[in-house]
């Protein structure tokens, strides 16, 4: 039996790089060791598992994909049945990053490419992502690049590009601003057809040479007829571009709290000595102390916390109606995918908390867990079954905070959900009758458990 | 071009290799009334009439049957989501009987629900299972010259025959990819002889069977070349016995003969409808969209399309599920077609 720390790390391991897992996957992954997960989590495997011709025969608007909730639906599917958790997390962080919202796009299409697109490249290196992000239809919509003309700039791309996706305010000047927009003029899009009266239409990209400003400009303490491309490799060599990155995936992976110089410096330079790559980055942040021990940190965003549940309780693993409703939970607890509120992406951290949310979360996992007939939850009362033929209230609260991550609570939250437990005395599990009684109570104590503070930590 | 005076129902386009003549484009994509939002198959009626039934959006339960003609005329709709009596959830195939009854198959409530031409609910039956008589997923529906109900069990992967009331009278298939067997099977047609088309969704080929269901004849593979499908959907046949088959991941519609020979192929030729023409009339702002547009051609291509019916004037009407939107097109005759 692995020991418990391993199970520990490993459950930390797979809430951060993915959206957690079940304790039959937790005990496998063990198995294999954490290095070797981590290895496995860097190297995605081809998702054809997830029969998308299927999933689009029965859900028509997901292949469709022209409402945000459609393809948020799609991708919560991925994030529940996905064997490559990774990716769909770091698909997730360049989400959050790269912020681009359905609200002005208003054609899914567009935005579902964008996600396909930073799915493509989540893994490998940052100047390849920027490229494409340039490029991306919907990004051009979003940031007004269409509207960026050689004899009418519009710096909206331009500025964004440099000061909320690489490098952040305080490391480039107004005139870097400007050579950096004036790169970028030329690329628009291909085809811009109405939304009436047949719908979305997928967007292309098209440069236009006849459009593109090829004068001479100065960026970044350097001189030349610099076309996007250019001022991208440029930009993604400077060391504040490196410190950004390692800033917000620290944040995203590890911590709410401000990344100490440590880390940081060790993330920025695995980032530039390995060429930009940040498989590079991820392979030495997951295998860091500094992320190994940083358990429950973070609070988990909205996204993180339905999907997480939803494959606890092993809940849309096939075809069935309600899943662009269950992507809607995430909105109604504030991250509504592929449309957050602005260009600086959701507000993280303990932001993800109010009172309206902190109701949300509690309802929506606790419907998911009190429902017995959930295969997963099935499988909880399945493995405490097994353990014993008799429960006690201590036992049966600390079966399901084992089988629920493990989850760590502090000392007053364990004495709460005893006393709760303890109401009810201790349970047998061995009769029909006793079985029934555990489906119960365990179903009560899951939902006791993902009312309290500890839970919306990950 | 004026953005609304796009030529509708005048087209001399010859299509394919002259054997079509492109006619109008029924509806406009929207989420209600006159309107279509994920039409997955329809069927014929007399005079021209239409019942165009559409999948909609789960979150906004529009789900319906859509009563409209071939000439534009919009007479109403029906239709409710759930899962109680009358009522459909993932609403897959619909077939008229000889009395213009409508039959609809249900892929999630597992059933099979009837209506009279108006609307008005008629009776359902349908058991889950893979035991005879048992359904799993049906989809597409076609009724044979005696007036049975031909039900693709598409998860049952088989085809089986009702009558009316639900009754087994016989079936054929099995999973797998061999002569015969299916993998998902979704669309189906009887010809003028009593033939069984299948269109064999997850082979992404078509079988003929004999009007007793004997394995005839099959043809296609994975492809987007001539007589190949990715993905074929619905299919249809006319009165001389051509098959058309929507091949949708391609985008297409392929005509072949009766033994499979390709003969054409459809790609779709949209042009404004009445309803789109009344729609910008009333909203300058789309028409302002229209005119500073770019790339407007295309808008004629069909996307995903999924259902099919050719009439007895020979009017192709092709169920353009990702545009929401009908187009026809008339086949000509031998004359017509090398004049």
């Amino acid at each position: 039996m692995p020991a418990v720390d391993e199970i520990a790390l490993m459950a930390h391991l797979m809430r951060r790089a993915g959206f957690g897992v079940n304790r039959d996957e937790l005990e496998a992954y063990v198995a294999k060791g954490y290095e070797a997960t981590v290895e496995e989590l860097l190297h995605p495997v081809d998702d054809v598992y997830l029969e998308r011709d299927v999933i689009d025969r029965y859900f028509i608007e997901i292949e469709d994909q022209r409402q945000a909730s459609a393809a948020g639906g799609w991708w919560l599917y991925r994030m529940i049945n996905t064997r490559s958790p990774l990716e769909e997390k770091m698909t997730l962080f360049w989400h959050g990053l790269f912020a681009t919202a359905w609200e002005k796009i208003m054609n899914g299409r567009a935005m579902a490419a964008q996600i396909d697109m930073f799915r493509r490249n989540c893994l490998g290196d940052l100047p390849t992502m920027l490229v494409e992000l340039s490029r991306d239809p919907a990004m051009i919509i979003w940031l007004d690049n269409d509207t960026n003309h050689k004899d009418a700039p519009n710096e909206n791309y331009g500025r964004e590009l440099l000061e909320l996706f690489s490098m952040g305010v305080g490391n480039y000047t107004e005139e870097d601003v400007k050579s950096c927009t004036r790169a970028f003029t030329g690329w628009t899009i291909a085809n811009l057809i109405p939304r009436y009266p047949w719908g979305a239409f997928p967007l292309e990209f098209e440069y236009r040479s006849d459009d593109h400003d090829d004068g001479e400009k100065e960026f970044l303490g350097e001189t030349g007829r610099f076309s996007g491309e250019e001022i991208i490799e440029i930009i993604v060599r400077q060391p504040a571009t490196a410190r950004f990155i390692a800033g917000k995936l620290y944040n995203f992976f590890v911590s709410d709290d401000p990344a100490p110089e440590e880390a940081i410096q060790t993330l920025s330079d695995t980032y530039l000595e390995s060429g930009y790559s940040i498989k590079a980055v991820m392979r030495v942040l997951l295998n860091s102390q500094f992320f190994k021990v940083a358990r429950f940190a973070k609070v988990k965003g909205p996204a993180e916390l339905v999907a997480g549940v939803l494959r606890l309780v092993g809940d849309f693993n096939g075809v069935k109606p309600g899943l662009m409703d269950a992507a809607m939970e995430s909105a109604y607890i504030g991250q509504e995918l592929l449309n957050p509120p602005t260009v600086e992406g959701w507000h993280t951290g303990k932001e993800w908390i109010d009172s309206g949310s902190l109701v949300g979360r509690v309802n929506f996992a606790a419907d998911q867990v009190g429902n017995i007939d959930n295969t997963g939850v099935q499988a909880i009362i399945r493995r405490l079954a097994e353990g014993g033929t008799t429960l006690t209230p201590e036992e049966l609260v600390d079966g399901c905070l084992e089988l629920v991550g493990p989850l760590e609570v502090s000392e007053k939250t364990h004495r709460t959900l005893v006393n709760l437990a303890g109401k009810d005395g201790n349970t047998g599990t061995k009769s029909a009758d006793q079985r029934a009684e555990l489906a119960q109570r365990v179903g009560k104590t899951l939902q006791l458990i993902v009312a309290t503070r500890e839970f919306q930590f990950a | 071009m004026d953005p609304i005076k796009e030529k509708k129902g005048m087209s001399t386009l010859q299509v394919g290799a002259g054997r079509f003549r492109y006619s109008h484009t029924i509806g406009i994509d929207d989420f209600s009334g006159r309107s279509f939002r994920y039409a997955v198959d329809l069927a014929l009626g007399k005079n021209g009439r239409l019942y165009v039934l559409q999948r909609g959006v789960a979150m906004q339960r529009n789900l319906a049957v859509k009563l409209c003609s071939v000439d534009e005329d919009f007479f109403g709709e029906f239709g409710v989501y759930g899962t109680g009596r009358g009522e459909w959830t993932w609403p897959a195939g619909i077939a008229a009987d000889s009395q213009e009854r409508l039959y609809i198959s249900d892929e999630w409530n597992q059933k099979i629900s009837v209506f009279d031409n108006q609307g008005s609910f008629l009776n359902e039956w349908g058991e889950a299972g893979a035991a005879t008589g048992q359904i799993n997923r049906p989809s597409g529906l076609a009724f044979d010259a005696e007036d049975n109900l031909l039900v693709v069990d598409a998860l049952n992967h088989r085809i089986q025959r009702l009558s009316k009331e639900g009754k087994y009278l016989d079936g054929w298939g099995g999973n797998g990819a061999g002569p015969g067997q299916f993998n998902m099977p979704w669309g189906i047609a009887v010809g003028p002889d009593g033939q069984v088309f299948v269109t064999d969704w997850r082979n992404h080929r078509v079988q003929k069977f004999g009007p007793d269901g004997r394995f005839a004849l099959q043809w296609g593979s994975l492809g987007s070349g001539q007589g190949e499908f990715d993905r074929p959907v619905g299919i249809a046949t006319d009165v001389t016995g051509d098959v058309y088959v929507v091949d949708s991941n391609n985008h297409r519609i392929q005509v072949f003969d009766g033994d499979g020979e390709f003969k054409d192929q459809l790609t779709g030729d949209a042009t404004m409808s009445t309803w789109a023409e009344q729609l910008m009339a009333a909203n300058p702002l789309m028409m302002e969209q229209r005119r500073v547009a770019k790339n407007l051609n295309q808008e004629k291509g069909f996307w995903k399309p999924r259902g099919i019916k050719v009439d007895d004037q020979g009017r192709v009407i092709i169920v353009d599920s990702g545009r929401g939107r009908l187009q026809v097109y008339q086949k000509l005759s031998e004359e017509e077609s090398t004049s």
